[in-house]
């Protein structure tokens, strides 16, 4: 249910316009035919598009009391992906269901209608569109590199206010009615305050905390360890959190890019990993020590520590064990019972599995490496053959997002409860 | 939600691109087909004209909204008032005017510019009054009707019992006059009508719409559901004299240059004017295919 809360939230803030708009005018004039039908489909399309743009809008920026809401910036992210695809979707049908109007009378008014230059409010319509097509075509369907990505999809922001501009100045029922008005224009205007407090204010407030680079670990080719140092203060966080980072000088880019923790939440210095292709991570490795690097966060809620019951069986499929890993040096307290599935390819994959090892001679955890080369890929029975006891264990999941939900519909086969299995998407765009 | 987004994208693109494609291909074939459009209309409109004139002459029972014809609408059970040359039958409205019965009455059958202006006092009536006089329009001073049945008898409550009687009686005549014309062919006025408020107010249904905007008559059925504005500040006007719901958007601003620009293609006549009922027929279909010109002024005056 907790985990739900944003949804709702989105739900209900998208439902209120719907709402209004049906009350409107009676219904028998909005729907009187086929024409008028699909016209006010497309209106509706209209209005819940830009309602759901301007959400968007707020949950991508990385406000800490959102990640409340959804329950982990990871969930925040899973859903700003969703909405973006759907407010999408509805924005390009609400030109074409209008348009079938236009052509009911002529040819001619449909093209016009879809020509720019004719209408000013039109007109900001279809640039708005256009812009959002090509956005949406870096995201989809152009492999870039994420820093180029991230930076292109800031333009959202210019997309946005040609919308906003679209839908205050056509004549529409949000210019006929004021409430409607006035709610779209807060939700936009929350949506843009939130995108500024993201892009200014955040620095400002110092919520980031600048550490320095003590040390790059090149883990393998495409997985890189940090060791950092704090400035003045260090950040507190619960093992199994993430960071996103900057690197303040250097020629890698001021693009922050997010971090899984793998240090303890105990020590002083801060080691964070990313998995990473391509020339970032060769970047990476160039990194003189001593940079200043600039951290925001930490987020998530993906922790052995927000979970009552102490008997755990941790399941990390690739780079996915660096939580774990933060996890396991992390475990002071008296009482854990936890058995860590460990699963790569071949053995030379398994990162940080020496690390893993001692602790594993500390008697902390019991470390089960799996090379799926050799034994095939793990599953649900496997695990339930080797941890006994599973259906009074929680289950805490952390890899690429087949893994973890193939696994869990395995182990929902098996009967184990769904509230008990915990997972952590950690691909974030 | 890429499946989504993908499926979204690819619809979108292809109704876009079938529309300009199509248009480009229309557009180069309708070349031909406007010139042999112009001929016919052209062609038409004289033997409109022609038959119209004759039509002028036919007429035997003819009454003009003359001062001495409104002067005779003086009572509570049948008022006429004359507004800014307006002649204006609100019998039906006298029990429901804000203001009282009693300051109407007194004004039955006279010129009430000076009282309906200012209240008997000093105050205007408001945009709100005004609209609803529109709809109890009847004609102006010194319209002439081709038949006293042709004078709306009340306002646009009353619909179309005594149109119909109107229109029918009318019709062998003009067959008669078309016949004894003969020059051209062509049967083009199978019946006639008289673009009154009697007869728009039977347009005044989603199905079936006409307005009258300026003195001019259009038929903006088909536009209905294509109004930008929305369906819904049309239909309430259907029937009646919509100028001043047209010229303020109901209190807003004025309809751009495009919006009269495409007002146009649904010009059915001008107010009173008379006019064929396939002409009518032949209008409404143009307006929703092509835009020719027979459609686009008021060639066809009626005298």
């Amino acid at each position: 249910m907790r985990k739900k809360f944003g949804t709702i939230a989105i739900f209900i803030l998208t439902l209120i316009p719907l709402l209004r708009w049906f009350f409107l005018e009676p219904l028998n004039y909005r729907f009187f035919n086929l024409v008028g039908t699909l016209t006010s489909l497309g209106q509706i399309a209209g209005i819940l598009g830009f309602a759901l743009f301007s959400i968007n809008l707020i949950i991508s920026a990385r406000i800490k009391f959102l990640e409340r809401f959804f329950y982990g910036l990871n969930n925040v992210y899973s859903s700003h992906h969703q909405i973006g695809s759907i407010a999408f979707s509805l924005i390009l049908f609400h030109p074409l269901l209008l348009l079938v109007s236009y052509l009911s009378v002529s040819l001619k008014q449909g093209m016009d209608f879809l020509t720019p230059f004719k209408n000013i409010p039109i007109t900001y319509g279809i640039f708005s569109l256009l812009l959002m097509v090509l956005l949406m075509v870096l995201t989809f369907y152009v492999k870039i590199k994420y820093n180029r990505w991230k930076f292109s999809h800031k333009f959202m922001v210019v997309a946005f206010v040609l919308a906003l501009l679209h839908a205050m100045f056509i004549s529409s029922d949000i210019s006929r009615d004021y409430f409607l008005r006035v709610y779209l224009i807060i939700l936009a205007f929350l949506g843009l305050g939130a995108g500024a407090y993201q892009a200014f204010v955040s620095k400002l407030l110092n919520s980031h905390v600048i550490y320095n680079l003590k040390h790059v670990n090149i883990l393998n080719s495409q997985v890189v360890e940090l060791e950092l140092i704090p400035k003045n203060r260090k950040i507190k966080f619960s093992p199994g959190q993430f960071v996103f980072i900057r690197f303040l000088s250097g020629s890698i880019g001021s693009e922050s890019h997010p971090f899984s923790i793998s240090s303890s939440n105990t020590g002083d210095n801060l080691q964070v990993v990313i998995k990473s292709l391509g020339d970032f991570t060769d970047k990476l490795k160039n990194l003189e020590p001593g940079i200043p690097v600039s951290i925001e966060g930490p987020y998530g809620k993906f922790s052995h520590h927000n979970i009552v019951n102490k008997n755990q069986v941790w399941i990390a499929g690739g780079v996915g064990i660096t939580p774990f890993v933060s996890m396991a040096r992390s475990l002071n307290e008296e009482g854990y019972s936890i058995d860590l599935y460990y699963c790569v390819n071949r053995a030379e994959e398994a990162v940080l599995l020496n690390e893993l090892k001692e602790l594993e001679l500390n008697k902390k955890i019991r470390l089960i490496p799996w090379y799926s080369s050799e034994k095939g890929y793990l599953s649900a029975e496997k695990i339930a053959e080797l941890s006994p006891g599973l259906e009074n264990k929680d289950i805490l999941l952390c890899g690429p997002a087949p893994f973890m939900f193939g696994l869990k519909k395995q182990l929902v086969a098996l009967n184990i409860k769904s509230k008990n299995i915990h997972f952590e998407n950690f691909k974030l765009l | 939600m890429k499946k989504l987004t993908t499926i979204s994208l690819f619809i979108f693109w292809a109704v876009v691109v079938a529309v300009f494609a199509s248009g480009l291909v229309y557009y180069q074939n309708s070349k031909t087909q406007n010139k042999i459009n112009a001929s016919i209309s052209g062609y038409q409109a004289t033997v409109e004209t022609t038959s119209s004139s004759t039509l002028a002459a036919l007429r035997n029972n003819v009454t003009q909204l003359s001062a001495t014809e409104i002067a005779k609408h003086n009572s509570a059970g049948d008022c006429w008032l004359l507004i800014n040359n307006k002649v204006y039958n609100v019998t039906s409205f006298i029990a429901a005017h804000p203001g009282g019965a009693g300051t109407i009455i007194p004004n039955c059958g006279k010129e009430s510019t000076q009282a309906y202006n200012t209240k008997g006092s000093n105050n205007s009536h408001s945009a709100n009054a005004n609209s609803m006089l529109v709809d109890y329009y009847i004609g102006y001073l010194d319209q002439i009707f081709s038949d006293a049945k042709n004078i709306p008898s009340a306002s646009a409550t009353q619909t179309s019992q005594n149109n119909l009687a109107a229109s029918s009686p009318s019709t062998p005549t003009t067959n008669q006059a078309a016949a004894s014309v003969t020059t051209p062919p062509a049967p083009v006025i199978a019946a006639s009508v008289t673009l009154n408020m009697t007869e728009i107010v039977k347009h005044n249904s989603s199905r079936d719409c006409w307005l009258l905007i300026n003195n001019k008559v259009y038929n903006v059925t088909s536009f209905i559901a294509a109004h930008p504005g929305g369906s819904g500040t049309i239909i309430p006007n259907c029937g009646k004299d919509s100028t001043w719901a047209y010229n303020t958007k109901g209190g807003n601003s004025p309809h751009s240059a495009n919006a009269n620009a495409m007002l146009v293609d649904y010009f059915i006549g001008n107010f009173n004017q008379q006019i064929g009922q396939q002409q009518i027929q032949q209008n409404v279909q143009t307006t929703n295919t092509v835009t020719p010109p027979q459609t686009r002024g008021g060639e066809f005056e009626d005298d």
